[in-house]
């Protein structure tokens, strides 16, 4: 049996057991041998000593020749019972005495030693003792005693025996101890094993070990603990990075197979290990087992001339796979899934593992034919921009045209104009006023200016009219109309009628810019009016719109037969009674009643002498479309308020129609600005002082200028950009900008141009063509520019720059057909 | 011829063999002698003398003619023992031992008389003397050399005896 596969607990009891039979035997074998040689020692001492008692008892026996007394002192050797024989030996070797144990061998003849040997003798059974009998240093005889050891036979057995016992004992003690004491090591031994059997078996490393105490196996069970606890740990730690690197898997196989362009990945052995969705789509054919040599017949890999075939190393990916990076190359694909064929670009690069061994390579395939068939719209769309260019510019021209005239039409008023427009600084002095004044009130500009606005106010209306503008001052209300009488320089009265509007900075009022309008014509008017009541009654009857006269309490004093009319009620049914009952709309009720009383006290109102477009109540309770204007006068100072309501419903009607048709041409408007925008030339109109009128987003992308509809930008881009002959050195001369010499009427075609930038120095290679917009006086009243950022195209390739001629002698041509 | 030698010397063997019987006497009484004084040189050891110091020349005195003289001469060759032979008793001064050999015509008792109270041991060898007074008396018992002891006499004359001595003696008186 092989000593390795006893469990420890039996190896314990085993050494435990073995230990202590040796150490035991060990020191019963050392107790008996000394035992045994502590007996002889003493034994020979005392017969040695008996010996030389004898002798010395025996030495006047012998010198006397006395055998008799030899004889005697020897008998009482009898009281020592292992004594068998003793012999007195004179000293010429005679017996001269001897003495025998009764039932001991009486002849028995001792074997005399040389006198000069040890002075004992052990055999196995007898010890014989030696002991010379000295007279005056003088041997005279030899004592002789042969004693038998059965003693020291028995001590021996008695030793032995009780060795036995002891061994037997200590080994049965050696053997419970170990009993015992193994439960200590060998338990929490076998309980680690069992543990780590167990978790050999269930892979259950949560399973813990019990610590006890704070021997070898507690530190071993604490280590196994912690080991646990560790591979536990790690085990965690495993799980939720191989769940990380799924979900990464996931989310990159997810990538890979929604991407746009196609990837395609192959091994070291040219074998296809990914090919994603889109690289079969462009394709047209996925993955296929087929040997190298074959892939280009298979797919139909050919050069972008569309005709020759690749040759098998040249391929990106047989590239890739020798180490070569290949970037952007163009590839046409036509096999019999794709008859039409299509040009890709494509990207191979190797792949590597650390240490630089190339273990396969990526291919990734992009698409370039929307590319190629986007250049091909954006031909097309420009062409038809052209034209639309074109169209819009003969419109704007017309615009144009339009604001000049209305411009002109203005002017005329405003230098016609007999009204006196003045202002004065925020106490009343009058700072400016028009020459009109001198018609009106007799003194010239230099007179009034500088002078307070109350000296022109006649006496008795001064106090009224300070109070009304204190009021307007006060309140700050925006604008006022009033009417009071003022004296000419010649002291003649004159009726005006004054707006005064604040000027303020903030919210600090600065002066007022004021209109005076001589009104005493009208005065004279009203005060006929007046005169003819019954002409004036006619008058309002006959008006074509209602009219309904309200006095300042807000009830209805004059409601003429349209007024009937237009809201269902007659003339004795409303006369009296408050108009906004009537009327108004419930919604708007609460807005007039305050308005009305705010005007009674400030002597203004939002709706006053205001045409306003509002709905009114009819007797059916049916609210319609109303056009109202809202005067207010004043008869023998108390307000009265004329309303003149004209009944729209009809017209409103129409208008609704006519903005639907606004909306429609303003979404034109905006699809056709949608198109300037998107098309891929900077489109600029400018007027004639070269204020930008329209700019689309290419024109912003390529100089940076925009069109602000607030305040007109106007276009000097010589300052932000250096600007340069095609050859980048020769500075070009910005008068001779195509804008420039248009808007002197001078057409230009494709000017190249680099333009710096002068703060970035981010050059850019631009083509712009200017042409001028004249009306039919021959005026050049806008310029034209269209500007194409061909940075881009001169950077591509000479099959590149050939469609470029093509696209030049394109816009050359049309140019030309303009 | 060489059988006649032959029987010639045995003859001659024969006669010097018997023919010499005195010689042959006197050799065994040598013999005895020679014991007798190794006993009494023996008896040094076991007898104490008063006023005896081992310094002192041990002195043994023979009364009258002893073969025992020359044997004590030639024990006492390598012994410091004075042993000396007197003829008379009056020559005798002082002495440790003195031997009284068995033919001596001086009556014991005048011997006895003359060294009485004094430590001399007085060694006889005549049956009878012991008892007479003889502080030891050499005696044949079976043929045997044995002596005889009076206590007495040796305790009154200041002399001390060993045991040892004792056990091998026959006390007498």
């Amino acid at each position: 049996m092989n000593l390795r596969n006893i469990s420890i607990k039996n190896k314990l009891v085993l050494m435990q057991v073995f230990t202590s039979a040796f150490v035991l035997g060990i020191c019963i074998t050392a107790f008996v041998l000394i035992d045994i040689k502590g007996f002889k020692d003493r034994k020979v001492i005392s017969s040695i000593a008996i010996a030389q008692v004898v002798g010395f008892n025996s030495v006047s026996a012998l010198e006397f020749l006395d055998n008799a007394a030899a004889k005697k002192i020897l008998s009482e050797l009898k009281v020592q019972n292992d004594i068998l024989n003793v012999n007195i030996l004179d000293q010429k070797g005679n017996v001269f005495a001897s003495y025998t144990k009764p039932g001991s061998d009486s002849n028995y003849r001792f074997a005399v030693p040389a006198m000069n040997q040890k002075s004992f003798r052990f055999t196995n059974e007898n010890l014989f003792v030696y002991s010379k009998i000295k007279k005056d240093n003088k041997t005279i005889g030899l004592v002789c005693i042969r004693f038998e050891l059965s003693e020291l036979n028995k001590i021996k057995m008695d030793v032995l025996s009780l060795g036995i016992v002891l061994l037997i004992v200590g080994i049965g003690l050696a053997f419970l101890i170990a009993m015992i004491i193994k439960k200590y090591i060998s338990k929490p031994l076998l309980n680690l094993v069992t543990v780590i059997q167990k978790i050999k078996d269930t892979g259950d490393y949560k399973t813990r070990m019990v610590v006890e105490g704070k021997d070898e196996i507690s530190i071993l069970s604490v280590g196994l603990n912690n080991m646990l606890e560790n591979i536990e740990k790690r085990d965690n730690e495993v799980a939720l990075s191989k769940e990380q690197l799924n979900e990464q898997n996931i989310l990159l196989q997810s990538v890979i197979q929604n991407m746009g362009d196609g990837l395609i990945v192959v091994d070291e052995n040219r074998k296809f290990i990914l090919w994603n969705t889109a690289g079969e789509r462009i394709i047209g054919i996925g993955p296929l087992d087929i040997p190298i040599e074959r892939w280009v017949q298979t797919y139909g890999f050919f050069l972008p001339d569309t005709k020759t075939i690749f040759n098998t190393d040249e391929l990106p990916l047989v590239k890739a796979l020798n180490g070569e990076e290949v970037d952007n190359m163009e590839i046409f694909i036509q096999n019999y899934r794709k008859p039409e064929g299509l040009f890709v670009i494509v990207t191979a690069r190797p792949l590597k593992n650390p240490a630089g061994e190339i273990t396969g390579g990526v291919l990734v395939i992009h698409d370039i034919t929307e590319r190629k068939n986007s250049e091909t719209e954006i031909q097309k769309l420009n062409e038809e921009l052209e034209q639309k260019v074109t169209e819009r510019t003969a419109q704007l021209a017309e615009a144009i045209e339009t604001l000049r005239k209305s411009e002109e039409k203005y002017r005329e008023i405003v230098e016609n104009i007999s009204d006196v427009v003045h202002t004065s600084d925020y106490k009343g002095y009058f700072t400016y006023i028009n020459p009109a004044c001198k018609k009106l009130t007799g003194y010239t500009q230099d007179e009034l200016i500088g002078k307070h606005f109350s000296e022109l106010v006649a006496p008795d209306w001064k106090d009224r009219v300070a109070e009304f503008y204190l009021n307007q001052f006060k309140n700050k209300i925006d604008e006022t109309l009033f009417s009071f009488p003022i004296l000419t320089k010649s002291r003649e009265q004159k009726w005006v009628e004054q707006t005064v509007m604040q000027l303020r900075e903030g919210n600090r009022i600065t002066g007022h810019k004021s209109i005076l309008r001589d009104i005493t014509e009208r005065k004279a008017a009203e005060q006929k009016l007046k005169e003819s009541e019954g002409q004036l009654q006619t008058i309002f009857n006959e008006a074509p719109d209602a009219l309904i006269v309200i006095n300042d309490e807000g009830n209805i004093i004059r409601w003429n037969p349209q007024a009937e009319k237009i809201f269902g009620w007659s003339l004795m049914e409303v006369m009296g009674k408050p108009m906004h009952t009537l009327i108004i709309p419930e919604k708007y009720r609460e807005r007039h009643v305050k308005g009305f009383h705010d005007f009674l006290i400030t002597g203004e109102g939002p709706i006053i002498n205001k045409t306003i477009e509002i709905t009114a109540l009819n007797k059916k309770n049916v609210e319609f479309d109303v056009e109202l204007t809202v005067s207010p006068a004043t008869i023998l100072g108390k307000y009265i308020f004329i309303a003149f309501v004209k009944d729209i419903s009809l017209r409103k009607e129409m208008e609704n129609e006519k903005i639907e048709a606004d909306k429609l041409v303003h979404l034109n408007e905006l699809k056709l600005k949608l198109i300037l925008e998107n098309i891929g030339e900077g489109i600029i109109v400018t007027d004639s002082q070269k204020r930008i009128v329209l700019s689309n987003h290419m024109a912003e992308e390529i100089i940076g200028i925009k069109q602000d509809l607030t305040t007109p930008t106007t276009l000097d881009w010589s300052t932000k950009y250096n600007l340069y002959y095609p050859d980048e050195q020769t500075v070009f001369p910005a008068q001779n900008l195509p804008l420039d010499k248009a808007l002197k009427g001078e057409s230009t075609d494709d000017v190249e141009i680099i333009i710096e930038d002068s703060e970035t120095k981010a050059k850019k290679r631009v083509i712009i063509s200017g042409r001028p917009i004249i009306d039919e006086n021959n005026y050049v009243i806008a310029a034209v520019a269209n500007i194409k950022d061909i940075t881009y195209y001169k950077e591509l390739e000479v099959a590149l720059e050939e469609s470029e001629q093509k696209y030049r002698k394109l816009i050359g041509f049309k140019s030309d057909k303009k | 011829m060489k059988l006649k030698h032959h029987i010639f010397f045995l003859a001659v063997f024969i006669i010097l063999m018997g023919g010499n019987p005195i010689s042959a006497q006197e050799k065994a009484v040598q013999n005895e002698y020679a014991l007798k004084a190794d006993f009494l040189y023996r008896f040094v050891d076991y007898v104490y003398w008063k006023d005896y110091s081992k310094k002192q020349t041990f002195k043994i005195a023979i009364l009258e003619e002893s073969p025992i003289t020359a044997s004590l001469l030639n024990v006492a060759k390598n012994k410091k023992i004075e042993v000396k032979g007197y003829k008379n008793l009056n020559e005798i001064g002082f002495c440790n031992i003195l031997f009284v050999p068995y033919n001596c015509t001086v009556p014991i008792e005048t011997i006895l008389t003359k060294f009485s109270g004094k430590p001399v041991l007085i060694v006889t060898e005549q049956k009878g003397y012991g008892k007479k007074g003889a502080h030891m008396n050499f005696v044949y018992v079976e043929n045997k050399l044995k002596f005889e002891v009076n206590l007495k006499a040796i305790n009154k004359a200041g002399i001390g005896i060993s045991s040892f001595l004792l056990q091998h003696a026959i006390i007498v008186q």
